[in-house]
């Protein structure tokens, strides 16, 4: 009898830790959509834009971050979606979008080959992804797709990741993985030097 | 057979055939049951397997079903014994899960599912039967949407092989990142071009073979290793074929879908000349 009973127990027990583990996470949820933070990277000397000034045929959803940047005539905007359980896969094919603005296919030819990525997790630099293309062809289309490849598989490292910097353009200097820091200034001071010396 | 709840304690009158049915049943319950518990992780992977390219993952769960239902003369023979140990199990699992669902850190999460899927067997049926049907529980992991990163070292992979294999037999060719350029035009080893699925659908079936077909554990350990540098390589001989084909051809045959239905014709034939090569070994006792 005192077996059935701790058997009719261990049942009991297995049967509320299924129930009731998900039920509490639901419950808890540390990460409503409105706790993530989102602060774009932006140069020194560049404004910030509102993003409909930049994109009027972007297809956005709520769940989503849009930012982008002026330096005089360049506009630089990157679309994010945030990713969680409920969205995430679902809306896969959409998670990034970059559009340039008046950079257009000959302009991407002239700034380089080269295109940096910069993922910031709790303060520091976690991941960085470096691009090369042939000129002919950094056409917006093949840089948009590397951004969703990139953005793949930043949801398989961790999907905890709240920000993604795209750094800049330069064809003038490699990337070491241990120096992002060091990188990000350089790319910032790239982007700024192609803008004054196209100003 | 002391001590344990026997079905035939249960139903005297059961045949022996229809116990293994009844718990191959109870262990499908209770994966089944678990994935919809814990539907907001189940959802999240289903979504993935369609959206990310791990269509090869929906065939999984139906494998793994199988190879349960042939344990069924096994499973007849043994008793539901709850276990403590596996409630122990489970906690730390549905812990694991609980932890990884609040950080956002979704292979774990997707991983500990399968973690709970199998100790609730263990809790709720017993060890015995948790351990008779681990292989198809943990089959389950191979699910599990893992490996993405490895996409731009297979593109690399196959960009250096086809670049080294095109030059070495007379071609002019020139590589850019993952850009192969060529007088008649220029191919690009996209993601989808990695190999990436010909990869993991062939370890799956190499890890089902290799269990099926090999008694020793060193020679289903050494099956499955082999075919990671034999399905790597496979693809890019797919990449040879179909760039010289499209070269030769001014770009006018596999350029377009049908150097997709190329490929899975490719890996068809793989898998067959795996197959035969598991049975050869098996012949000789490999």
């Amino acid at each position: 009898m005192v077996k059935l009973m701790s058997r009719a127990l261990l049942l009991l027990l297995s049967l509320s830790l299924l129930i009731t583990t998900p039920m509490a996470a639901r419950w808890l949820n540390l990460h409503p959509a409105q706790n993530i933070d989102f602060h774009p990277f932006v140069p020194s000397g560049c404004e910030i834009q509102p993003a409909n000034r930049l994109v009027s045929n972007s297809n956005l959803s709520d769940q989503s971050w849009r930012w982008g940047y002026v330096c005089g005539d360049y506009g630089i905007e990157l679309e994010i979606l945030r990713f969680n359980t409920q969205n995430y896969g679902k809306e896969a094919t959409a998670s990034t979008n970059l559009s340039y603005h008046r950079t257009g296919r000959e302009e991407l030819k002239r700034i380089g080959n080269r295109m940096l990525m910069a993922v910031e997790q709790g303060g520091e630099y976690r991941f960085v992804e470096e691009w090369f293309f042939v000129g002919s062809q950094m056409t917006h289309s093949v840089v948009e797709t590397k951004l969703h490849e990139i953005w793949h598989m930043l949801r398989f490292r961790n999907a905890a990741v709240s920000k993604v910097t795209l750094v800049a353009w330069s064809p003038e200097y490699s990337l070491g993985n241990h120096q992002v820091d060091k990188v990000l200034a350089v790319a910032r001071k790239a982007l700024l030097d192609k803008y004054a010396a196209e100003t | 057979m002391e001590g344990g709840l026997s079905i035939n304690n249960l139903t005297p009158h059961i045949s022996r055939s229809s116990k293994g049915t009844l718990i191959s049943v109870l262990v499908g319950s209770i994966v089944i049951g678990v994935g919809l518990f814990f539907w907001s992780t189940t959802s999240v992977l289903l979504s993935i397997w369609q959206n990310l390219g791990y269509q090869h993952s929906y065939v999984v769960p139906f494998v793994s079903a199988y190879l349960l239902w042939q344990q069924k003369p096994v499973l007849a023979e043994l008793l539901i014994k709850p276990s403590g140990i596996g409630v122990l199990a489970l906690t730390s699992s549905c812990l694991l899960w609980f932890v990884a669902h609040q950080t956002l850190i979704q292979l774990v999460e997707q991983l500990s599912l399968v973690l709970i899927m199998a100790s609730a067997v263990w809790a709720v049926l017993g060890f015995q039967i948790f351990r008779a049907s681990s292989f198809p529980l943990f089959f389950l992991m191979l699910a599990v949407p893992i490996g993405a990163e490895l996409v731009p070292v297979l593109v690399d992979i196959t960009a250096s092989l086809s670049i080294d294999t095109l030059q070495l037999i007379g071609f002019s060719v020139y590589r850019e990142g993952s850009f192969l350029i060529m007088p008649n035009g220029s191919f690009h080893v996209a993601d989808a071009c990695s190999g990436f699925k010909y990869l993991f659908s062939g370890l799956t079936i190499s890890i089902l073979l290799s269990h099926i077909t090999f008694e020793k554990l060193s020679s289903k350990i050494a099956f499955v290793l082999v075919s990671i540098p034999y399905y790597i390589l496979l693809n890019s001989i797919r990449a040879i074929v179909v760039i010289i084909v499209a070269h030769e051809s001014n770009m006018s045959v596999f350029v377009g879908e049908e150097h997709i239905w190329f490929g899975w014709l490719l890996f068809a034939v793989a898998v067959y000349v795996q197959f035969v090569a598991a049975h050869l070994l098996q012949k000789k006792q490999f």
